[in-house]
């Protein structure tokens, strides 16, 4: 196992693709920081009337992570599916190695790869932050807290890619399924969220008709979409669960169900981990 | 006798094609073992369960001793070296970083070594150029440097002169050579071009349908493709006290058929025969090389 690891890690280091996705991190963060001190600098009257997260950095600190996950797709798909293509995972299964022990090497080093690919963003934000827009009004223990939610989600996702990596023997099908996959739960995380912040009840308002000038008032009406029961709690489990979801409330600094996530996130590495284990024992590899 | 590699009715099969059924075949340590059949006949799936890519669905397969089942099988796995189809190389990576892989993945104390492999196999000089400008045959002779990785006593390699050139078919063969002459390592080698592997090999199997057709030593298979004279004739038994007169090797056939291991005087041959009343009917110079041997033999078995 750990020849395997060192071998992975071995490669890691010399991976283009690595070196492009921290790039890519590190450009993200810088990117983020510039457009908000630009925007800060074009709308100040705007800024003013806004409380003090929307003009530093706190707002945008673990904002990469949305981004990031495609980030983190592109690099599960390519890295894992190289292997495949160049047909070196032979090369391990060949001279005696188990296949879970090379199934798990790929998730540490996938994860670690995410992990530092995520952190880099998140450092690039904080330093140019400090630099441009007044840094950060966040404790570092929340810093800390939040960061180790986030990367809970991201190693969540990384495993659920991995899964469906390993799974298919073509780099270019596992790529498409993992973008794929990623745009879905990216889709479903804003939805989710979405309907779970909708209204109850729309606001009291008034209105005058042109014609006679008298004036109406309407009072609250009750949303009919908003979610109830156990339709409700489902949202709630999903919102929760789905590891995009994780990132959007943390984005949002929603930091009461950090310690929720985090279990979750355990429950789905284990489970896809696990299954991906038990598909890749039984694969017939070409 | 000793063997690296013996199976005992494998049986592979995809849903509702077998690849494999019943393939029993036996490699001696030490040999260059020749592994002929045409395409989709079962060579690669085999070598892919001997590699543990792949599990038969029955039978098994031994391995330095040890039974694909065995839990310790790891252990055989780690004395062989195989290049499977394509040589499995990073393609962004050089020579030099492909082998290093192959290092950490045995988990090898230090990169001693390295540089005499590349030298070995003739890599030694390609510096920082990546694999994925290589030529075919310097891909090809990377993925048999990434098997040689460890030192192992056992080479398979499928189809390694698939797609070469002349001088890479060569080249090829003589390392195959001084490896299996000079390190002692037994070879298993897959090919379709058999004057190539009777170049090489001192054993064969022939597979068809994923079963085994025929297993021959070299020396056998030699003797089987003696150069020879059929002669047909009215009576054999003529025939056959003429050519002990005469001193020439022979071998009866049937009552009408023989054939003639030496440079025969037609003339003298026919006249002499003549003399005793033998009629000859015809004489054709016969030359079996592997390739009409391995016809015949797969023509053999598919009107079987």
């Amino acid at each position: 196992m750990n020849k395997l690891v060192a071998s992975e890690f071995l490669r890691l280091r010399k991976s283009n693709l690595f070196k492009i996705c921290l790039l890519a991190s590190a450009g993200l963060g810088i990117y983020m920081v510039m457009m908000r001190w630009y925007d800060i600098k074009m709308n100040p009257e705007i800024y003013d009337k806004l409380s003090r997260e929307y003009s530093n950095a706190d707002g945008i600190l673990f904002s990469g992570a949305l981004y990031m996950i495609f980030m983190v797709a592109i690099f599960v798909s390519i890295f894992v599916g190289t292997e495949y293509s160049n047909g070196t995972m032979r090369n391990k299964i060949i001279v005696g190695h188990i296949r879970w022990n090379i199934y798990f090497s790929k998730f540490i080093v996938c994860a670690v790869a995410d992990m530092i690919i995520y952190i880099l963003c998140v450092v690039v934000v904080l330093i140019f932050g400090g630099l441009f827009i007044g840094g950060t009004t966040l404790s570092p223990a929340k810093i800390i807290l939040m960061m180790w939610a986030s990367t809970s989600s991201i190693l969540a996702l990384t495993a659920l890619l991995l899964l469906l990596s390993m799974s298919i023997q073509s780099r270019t099908y596992g790529g498409v399924l993992c973008l794929m996959t990623t745009l879905i739960l990216m889709f479903a995380a804003v939805s989710i969220y979405q309907r779970l912040s909708a209204p109850e009840y729309y606001d009291e308002y008034a209105y005058a008709d042109e014609n006679t000038g008298e004036v109406s008032m309407m009072e609250n009406v009750k949303n009919p979409q908003y979610l109830t029961g156990g339709k409700r709690r489902a949202y709630e489990f999903l919102n929760d669960f789905i590891p995009v979801s994780q990132l959007y409330q943390i984005m949002t600094h929603k930091t009461d169900r950090l310690n929720v996530i985090v279990f979750y996130d355990l429950i789905i590495i284990i489970a896809t981990t696990g299954m991906g284990m038990a598909i890749f024992k039984r694969k017939n590899l070409k | 006798m000793d063997y690296v590699l013996r199976t005992n009715a494998l049986n592979k099969h995809y849903k509702h094609f077998k690849a494999l059924s019943g393939l029993s075949m036996n490699v001696p340590r030490g040999a260059i073992y020749g592994f002929v059949g045409e395409n989709g006949a079962g060579k690669t799936t085999l070598i892919r369960l001997i590699c543990g890519l792949q599990e038969p669905t029955s039978g098994e397969y031994i391995l330095y001793g040890r039974k694909n089942t065995d839990r310790d099988i790891a252990k055989s796995r780690r004395r062989m070296g195989a290049v499977v189809e394509n040589p499995a190389i990073y393609l962004n990576m050089t020579a030099e970083d492909n082998l290093m892989q192959q290092y950490q993945i045995l988990g090898l104390p230090s990169f001693d070594g390295l540089h005499d492999i590349l030298q070995l196999v003739g890599l030694g000089s390609t510096g920082k150029k990546k694999a994925k400008n290589f030529s075919l045959g310097m891909r090809q002779r990377l993925g048999i440097a990434i098997a040689l990785v460890g030192d192992p006593d056992f080479l398979v390699l499928d189809e390694p002169a698939n797609g070469l050139d002349p001088q890479g078919i060569v080249e090829i063969r003589e390392l195959i050579l001084k490896l299996n002459q000079e390190r002692q390592i037994t070879v298993l080698i897959s090919s379709h071009i058999l004057d190539e592997l009777s170049k090489l090999a001192t054993h064969y199997g022939f597979i068809g349908n994923g079963s085994m057709i025929k297993e021959i030593s070299a020396k056998q298979l030699e003797a089987a493709c003696r150069k020879c004279v059929r002669i047909v004739v009215s009576d054999t038994k003529l025939l056959s006290r003429m050519l002990d007169e005469m001193d020439i090797e022979y071998e009866i056939l049937s009552d009408r058929e023989a054939d003639l291991f030496a440079k025969v005087n037609v003339t003298k041959l026919v006249l002499a025969l003549a003399e005793q009343d033998c009629e000859v009917i015809s004489m054709q110079e016969r030359d079996e090389g592997l390739e009409s041997y391995y016809i015949n033999l797969a023509g053999g078995g598919k009107s079987e």
